[in-house]
């Protein structure tokens, strides 16, 4: 009995100053991290999203709380105005987990004009055949923001790819979100890019 | 053993994985490149290391019934903060590593020092170990990577150093390239071995 108090107990404790450490170095990492993400990440996305910003998309980004959460919204400012935006968003239901999306959506007509995942853990070669630029084109450009974005199966209009059902699923999920939030604060998207 | 020769065994009798023939996936994965070699050898080095110190430390509390399940959290533990380093410090280098650094926690060297040696050993001598064993692993790695960069890229370090006429073997990038590479030095390292002990050399 003394030996098997003992097991557990010495587990319980290795187990949870590993869990404390590595809550704390993650904590502390954090800002830095999203930094680096910034550059090998979301910059190129964005680049190529949003093609063409007379501005740098990434440093005029603007915070926008949700609710707890900050979104990051990057915009495309030209003459003053805002064409379009970029948001990123994790979409639920990935085979091996959240997979990450940066929807860009033209602020004159609220259509999707693009759409780019970037983080992602689904199987390298079949997951990812949701992921192609071509795909992705088809399936989401020119869509109103509007449109509750779901696969065809759940009563939407995309098309899931044969085999990433899952994959094809979260990034319904993540351009879905992305772009319901974008409506729910739209004027506070405009209003604090215009503060800028 | 003395101190010392706790520390340069790693580069001779336990040299990893051409004497000490344990890590071998991540040997054959991540050597295709010089740099991806040295970045992958350095990691799991610090995580060798830093866990041979803590199994060291521990080796008299942690009982034996649940010892493996102990190293492995310990373990673990390493690889995720090293992970978490490289995504603060050295972005480029994990997304070439990708999956692999997360691998770490299974590669054979890590639990087999543990359990072979630091669990039986002070912690001076388990952190020798450690940094022998993980440094001659790094060298290994970047002495395959550099030839298989070498021959399949023409570059080592990026460094472009084949002339204009040479066309790359893009076979010793893809996975069976590594498996030859990997096996003809293993037969030049025991051939050359067994003509010193033979006193032919």
């Amino acid at each position: 009995m003394k030996e098997i108090i003992r097991m557990i107990v010495v587990t319980t404790i290795i187990s949870a100053f590993s869990a404390a450490w590595l809550g704390a170095l993650n904590k502390g990492l954090e800002k830095r991290i999203i930094k680096q993400e910034d550059i090998y990440i979301r910059g190129p996305a964005i680049k190529e999203l949003l093609a063409g910003a007379p501005n740098d998309p990434l440093s005029d980004r603007i915070i926008i709380k949700d609710g707890e959460k900050e979104i990051a919204v990057y915009p495309w400012i030209e003459n003053g105005r805002i064409k379009r935006i970029a948001v990123e968003w994790a979409g639920k239901g990935g085979y091996g987990g959240d997979v990450i999306v940066m929807t860009a959506v033209d602020l004159s007509n609220y259509k999707i004009t693009g759409v780019k995942v970037t983080q992602h853990k689904e199987t390298p070669g079949v997951g990812t055949r949701a992921m192609t630029p071509s795909y992705l084109r088809r399936q989401y450009k020119g869509l109103y923001a509007k449109t509750k974005i779901r696969l065809k199966k759940d009563g939407g209009q995309i098309d899931a790819v044969s085999g990433a059902t899952h994959s094809s699923e979260a990034i319904a999920d993540a351009v879905n979100k992305a772009t319901k939030f974008i409506l729910a604060h739209k004027d506070e998207i405009i209003k604090e890019i215009k503060r800028q | 053993m003395g101190a010392l020769r706790e520390f340069t065994k790693g580069f001779s009798d336990q040299l990893p994985p051409f004497r000490l023939v344990l890590g071998l996936c991540p040997t054959l994965a991540v050597t295709t490149s010089a740099s991806n070699g040295i970045g992958m050898g350095l990691a799991t080095t610090f995580v060798l290391t830093f866990s041979n110190i803590l199994v060291s430390l521990l080796r008299n509390i942690i009982p034996a019934k649940v010892r493996i399940a102990c190293y492995i959290v310990l373990i673990a533990t390493f690889v995720v903060t090293v992970e978490l380093l490289l995504k603060a410090f050295f972005f480029p280098l994990y997304q070439r590593l990708g999956i692999f650094v997360a691998l770490i926690v299974v590669n054979c060297i890590i639990l087999g020092r543990a359990e072979a040696f630091a669990s039986k050993n002070g912690i001076l001598y388990s952190t020798l170990d450690g940094l022998g064993i993980g440094l001659g692993f790094t060298l290994s790695l970047t002495f395959l990577a550099s030839i298989r960069e070498l021959l399949g890229y023409g570059t080592i370090f990026g460094i472009k150093v084949m002339g204009q006429g040479f066309e790359p073997f893009r076979f010793f990038i893809k996975a069976p390239g590594a498996f030859v590479t990997l096996g003809i030095l293993l037969y030049l390292m025991n051939y050359f071995r067994s003509l010193k002990e033979k006193g032919k050399i």
